[in-house]
């Protein structure tokens, strides 16, 4: 048994390793082999289960409100004014 | 060869004219411009920069694309532009923040467990309802400090991956760097602000 136990901490990877793979498969798909290792480890560790969990909870959060900022980032009318006449004496000049 | 082809003639737009620019595709131009650099004044003045290059040279314009993809076109180029010079300032003088959250303090250094978290560096757990719009509301307030305390570029590169869902290699290509040093960074991003959220969010 503890022949096993130490050949899986041998093959599973650390917290560390964890944590780098946790990041790395928000943006893209693991191969397979990291893919099964992170898994593993994440059902053993609560500590990187909370951390996988909160990240994804961030960007979960942050993208919901940027979306709604977003959605309301219209171009002032001051603004509008001032690029446009902007333009306007630019366009004298050329 | 006797059959000869219809011939269909390109479809080419033309350019209106530029004093309708602003009313057109200012709030196009804005709302894209402010997606990449998310701050209000540096995107109006992207918009402006955007529409005086186009102005100048409105007469390259071939009419291969539509007037406002070609408009985006200028202002992807812009903010790129943005961001290398962004880069340089931020290379001068800013010092590396959060010196205190060493990357590999996280873990313990030696010993059989070797890379497992140090006991005093566990992720805690959070209590957060994700659908209360108060907890949403200070969850970005927080977010946003711990924002400004953090490295520049490390700012940059969560504010454009995680917050505005801008693709991966899109990221790579606007800050003009290598996918693999595009997730280190992440990485260290991430790992920054759950840190900071957990002290100044969650532990407040």
């Amino acid at each position: 048994m503890m022949m096993i136990m130490r050949l899986m901490n041998r093959m599973l990877p650390s917290c560390k390793e964890v944590s780098r793979l946790t990041s790395q498969a928000m943006d893209e798909s693991l191969p397979w082999t990291k893919r099964l290792g992170l898994r593993m480890h994440l059902r053993m560790c609560i500590w990187c289960r909370r951390n996988a969990e909160q990240l994804q909870l961030m960007r979960n959060l942050a993208r919901g409100q940027a979306l709604s900022r977003n959605e309301q980032a219209r171009l002032s009318s001051d603004a509008r004014k001032r690029i446009a006449k902007f333009l306007e004496q630019n366009d004298e000049k050329s | 060869m006797s059959v000869t082809e219809p011939e269909y003639p390109a479809k080419r737009s033309t350019l209106s004219d530029p004093k309708e620019w602003v009313e057109k595709h200012g709030d196009a131009l804005f709302g894209y411009a402010f997606r990449y650099v998310g701050d209000r004044s540096t995107a109006e003045d992207l918009v402006q920069e955007t529409l005086l290059a186009a102005l100048k040279g409105r007469a390259a314009f071939i009419g291969a694309s539509s007037e406002r993809t070609w408009l985006i076109g200028i202002l992807k180029n812009k903010v790129v532009d943005y961001y290398r010079k962004a880069g340089r300032q931020t290379q001068l003088n800013q010092p590396e923040q959060f010196a205190d959250f060493n990357y590999t303090d996280d873990y313990i250094l030696i010993g059989p467990d070797t890379g497992s978290w140090h006991p005093q560096r566990r992720p805690a757990a959070w209590s957060v309802d994700p659908n209360d719009p108060v907890e949403q509301q200070q969850f970005w307030d927080h977010l946003q400090r711990c924002l400004e305390g953090l490295d520049k570029r490390l700012a940059q590169v969560y504010a454009l991956r995680d917050i505005q869902e801008i693709e991966y290699q899109e990221v790579c290509n606007v800050l003009a760097v290598t996918p693999t040093n595009l997730r280190v960074m992440l990485h260290r991003a991430r790992k920054l602000l759950r840190r900071c959220l957990e002290s100044h969010w969650i532990g407040a």
